[in-house]
């Protein structure tokens, strides 16, 4: 119970990390949207964790923001 | 804003084809399902069905050549040619027994042995093009895929 409790907490903050790096750099969900060439909606529900990018878009989105792939779609903890 | 009022992004064509691809799978099944229909419960003569026998056939022989050459997802050298040849039997049995159910007790035929031995020969052949036309198309599909990685 306590593992799938941590799980969730940890999904939850991995998904977090999109929208506190969107926020950080002071862009609204459509201007991301727009900077990466995709809708406002595949940025909310990437967010969500409802929808999973393609690589490409991924990198898109990394340097727009000025993070690596670790830092915004890296699960804390499973690096080992 | 997005400018274009058609312009999908990835998860929009992600859906577009999966929508596509549904449907095109319905519209097969429903085309297989009045064909059969059409063939022997209605008993209609084969110029009624015909044309949809040969776009079924024709569909699904480019959908498997096509799977076959642009995935190069099947190696022939590492398949075992007594696996092939093992298919290939089974491919002719099935095609033979359908042919003879197909005859026998779908239209209420007697089938000499003539007959029979002609529909056999007919099957090995058109069995036996369509597995060298799909082999040679994994052949060259495979061989695309090494290509372009090396």
């Amino acid at each position: 119970m306590t593992y799938i409790c941590y799980i969730a907490f940890m999904d939850q903050r991995s998904r977090m990390k999109l929208k506190l790096a969107r926020i950080e750099k002071n862009l609204t969900q459509q201007e991301l949207a727009d900077q990466v060439e995709v809708t406002r909606q595949t940025i909310g529900l990437i967010e969500k964790g409802d929808y999973n990018p393609t690589l490409n878009l991924c990198v898109k989105i990394a340097r727009t923001l000025d993070r690596t792939l670790d830092q915004l779609f890296w699960e804390d903890g499973t690096h080992e | 804003m997005n400018k274009r009022p058609f312009n999908f992004d990835e998860r929009e064509t992600k859906t577009f084809r999966s929508i596509c691809t549904l449907m095109y799978l319905l519209t097969i099944f429903s085309l297989i399902a009045i064909q059969l229909y059409r063939q022997f419960v209605l008993h209609q003569p084969q110029e009624a069905w015909n044309d949809i026998a040969m776009l079924l056939s024709v569909n699904i022989l480019v959908l498997l050549g096509l799977t076959l050459y642009l995935t190069g997802s099947i190696n022939l050298r590492s398949i075992k040619l007594t696996h092939i040849l093992v298919g290939f039997a089974l491919f002719v049995l099935v095609g033979f027994l359908f042919t003879i159910f197909k005859y026998a007790v779908l239209l209420g035929q007697d089938i000499s042995l003539a007959e029979m031995w002609s529909s056999l020969s007919t099957v090995v052949i058109i069995s036996g093009i369509l597995w060298l036309a799909l082999g040679l198309l994994a052949y060259l599909g495979n061989r695309r895929i090494d290509k372009q990685i090396s």
